[in-house]
């Protein structure tokens, strides 16, 4: 079952189109990676998620319910940009309010539990004027756990954070979604650190969806190919085809060749050479995340 | 709502702005019973005159009618100029304005998305706020000549929880109308500003002479700054309803503003 699924969900700013007509599906317990360029429409996309914002177009669902349903609302936690916090009031006392917000039982007990989970305790009596940005952070998704929820809307949290508080983060991101079985929407610039826990990715540009993709679907996208630019590419394809029984290959518009399967680099040149081709270019390629979103990026630009 | 209002409660008698804000009103309402105490005592007005000033028999008259007004009569001479709708309209758009210079409203309107309810919860929390302001002001104002040496003739009880109620009605809705404003621009500078303006009877200074130069009826006088002017320690019938009625008007404009804007409002 899809925890979010939107359809054509739009939401337009005076002239601009924010997001546009966005499809978006979070299957249960995936951590997506919410991936985009700043002003990409990813805060506006959580936004109208949380019923914050509310859209000029489209439908967004969550557990199968419409955002502005109470019950499904009930069981989503959400950090949206900075950290909604009052900074003259303690860490502690910021929870507590949420927490009666909220109605819980017991919040002080919960509270406590909350405060152990993101690794404050000891801290949190101090007015949130002192604390760093990374103890904000963690007092947001603080926050955002509050009320045990089964989805997590993380817009950014690694923002700000140091080395050893976005290993903390990610490990405790992990935790939960291992443990407790949370599903989590998260978005972030530094994709190095999306690739770690990431299960799933969308990609969103202009407030378009560029491209959804699993993470095994991208680790197969960006397994190592070989790559090949030659003075006749149809001729070239066609008898590398054949010679090699090739099977995981593709075209790329601009002439290029791409072999996704284990070829012998010498001997595929050797080959062209003997038919005549000359070989322009010819290398083994490695991608990651960043250098795969960077393509799709430029791809979307030349369209 | 009720959880609304329980955080709402919660954060004002744990912040720190109620109660710099009822030390300020504490503080120069007790200021200025100290100068009235010293123009209104005989022996002071003699030692003056002796060091040079002038005194003449108006200052002497004045300092007899102080000595001889009621508790309530001194109270209202002191706060009837709009100081308590002042600090009423101040410390609520200080108040309502931290939720979105915080971002604390994401929070908000994300566990409770009844903007409805946020409105009504602040229109509540806007009550106990003016309530407590009005109450702590009328106190000292009664208390201070007292603990200065002026001694006013007693007003009963009942009278006091009236006076107190007739006054607290236009504070109300004074706070509605700051929280109107921050919902509608998010701007706090402005709304102590016109808190200022407005509580200090600038409006209705600017009001009179317009209406005057339209032949209009007097309109300054249903503004929430007459309205507590026109708190005297007994009230008729008539000057109750007027009361009641305004702040009842002007409370429902003032929410029907702050309904509309938070409804409208991207957060």
């Amino acid at each position: 079952m899809a925890v979010i699924q939107t359809t054509g969900l739009s939401k337009r700013y005076k002239d601009k189109w924010a997001v546009d007509h966005l499809d978006l599906a979070v299957e249960q317990g995936d951590i997506y990676g919410f991936i985009g360029q700043n002003g990409a429409g990813k805060s506006t996309t959580l936004k109208l998620l949380c019923g914050l914002a509310r859209p000029t177009q489209g439908e967004a669902l969550i557990f199968g319910r419409p955002v502005c349903d109470l019950v499904s609302r009930r069981r989503v936690g959400a950090l949206i940009e900075q950290p909604g916090l009052y900074p003259d009031l303690s860490g502690r006392e910021n929870l507590r309010l949420y927490a009666a917000l909220l109605g819980l039982d017991r919040p002080e007990q919960q509270v406590d539990g909350i405060l152990e989970a993101v690794g404050l305790p000891g801290r949190e009596n101090k007015p949130v004027k002192r604390y760093s940005m990374g103890m904000k952070q963690r007092l947001g998704v603080a926050l955002a756990l509050l009320g045990s929820p089964d989805l997590l809307l993380l817009d950014e949290p690694i923002n700000g954070l140091d080395p050893e508080g976005i290993r903390e983060m990610r490990e405790l991101l992990l935790r939960l979604n291992r443990e407790r079985g949370l599903t989590i929407l998260v978005s972030s610039h530094i994709l190095g650190e999306l690739s770690k826990i990431a299960t799933r990715y969308g990609i969103i540009q202009q407030g378009r969806m560029v491209e959804q993709i699993t993470a095994e679907e991208l680790e197969q996208k960006c397994a190592d190919y070989l790559h090949l630019k030659t003075s006749q590419p149809q001729k070239a394809a066609a008898l590398l085809e054949q010679a090699f029984r090739l099977t995981q290959w593709e075209m790329r518009p601009e002439g290029e060749i791409r072999i996704y399967q284990a070829v012998d680099a010498k001997a595929v040149g050797q080959t062209l050479a003997q038919a005549g081709i000359a070989v322009e270019e010819l290398g083994l390629h490695r991608q990651d995340l960043e250098g795969y979103f960077l393509e799709r990026m430029e791809g979307t630009k030349h369209v | 709502m009720f959880n609304l209002l329980y955080m709402d409660c919660r954060r004002l008698f744990r912040s720190r702005g109620l109660y710099i804000l009822l030390g300020v009103t504490v503080g120069l309402l007790f200021v200025l019973n100290l100068l009235v105490a010293g123009v209104s005592d005989p022996a002071f007005l003699e030692a003056m005159q002796q060091q040079g000033a002038e005194i003449d028999e108006i200052d002497r008259q004045m300092a007899r009618e102080i000595r001889s007004m009621s508790q309530l009569t001194f109270a209202q001479e002191c706060l009837g100029s709009g100081f308590l709708l002042i600090m009423s309209g101040i410390g609520m758009t200080l108040f309502a304005s931290s939720d979105f210079s915080s971002g604390y409203i994401k929070n908000i309107c994300f566990a409770r998305p009844c903007r409805r309810n946020y409105v009504f919860s602040k229109a509540l929390l806007a009550g106990i706020y003016s309530g407590i302001l009005t109450v702590v002001g009328v106190l000292t104002a009664l208390g201070s000549p007292f603990l200065l040496g002026l001694h006013l003739k007693a007003d009963s009880l009942l009278h006091i929880a009236q006076y107190m109620f007739w006054m607290w009605l236009p504070h109300w809705a004074f706070a509605l109308m700051a929280l109107a404003l921050v919902v509608l621009t998010g701007n706090t500078t402005m709304g102590i500003i016109l808190a200022v303006l407005s509580g200090g009877g600038v409006t209705a200074a600017l009001l009179q002479p317009l209406c005057q130069l339209l032949h209009w009826p007097p309109l300054e006088q249903y503004l929430l700054s007459s309205m507590e002017r026109q708190c005297i320690p007994l009230l008729d019938a008539q000057q109750m309803g007027m009361i009641l009625a305004c702040a009842a008007g002007w409370s429902a404009v003032y929410l029907a503003g702050s309904l509309l804007a938070m409804k409208k409002r991207d957060i």
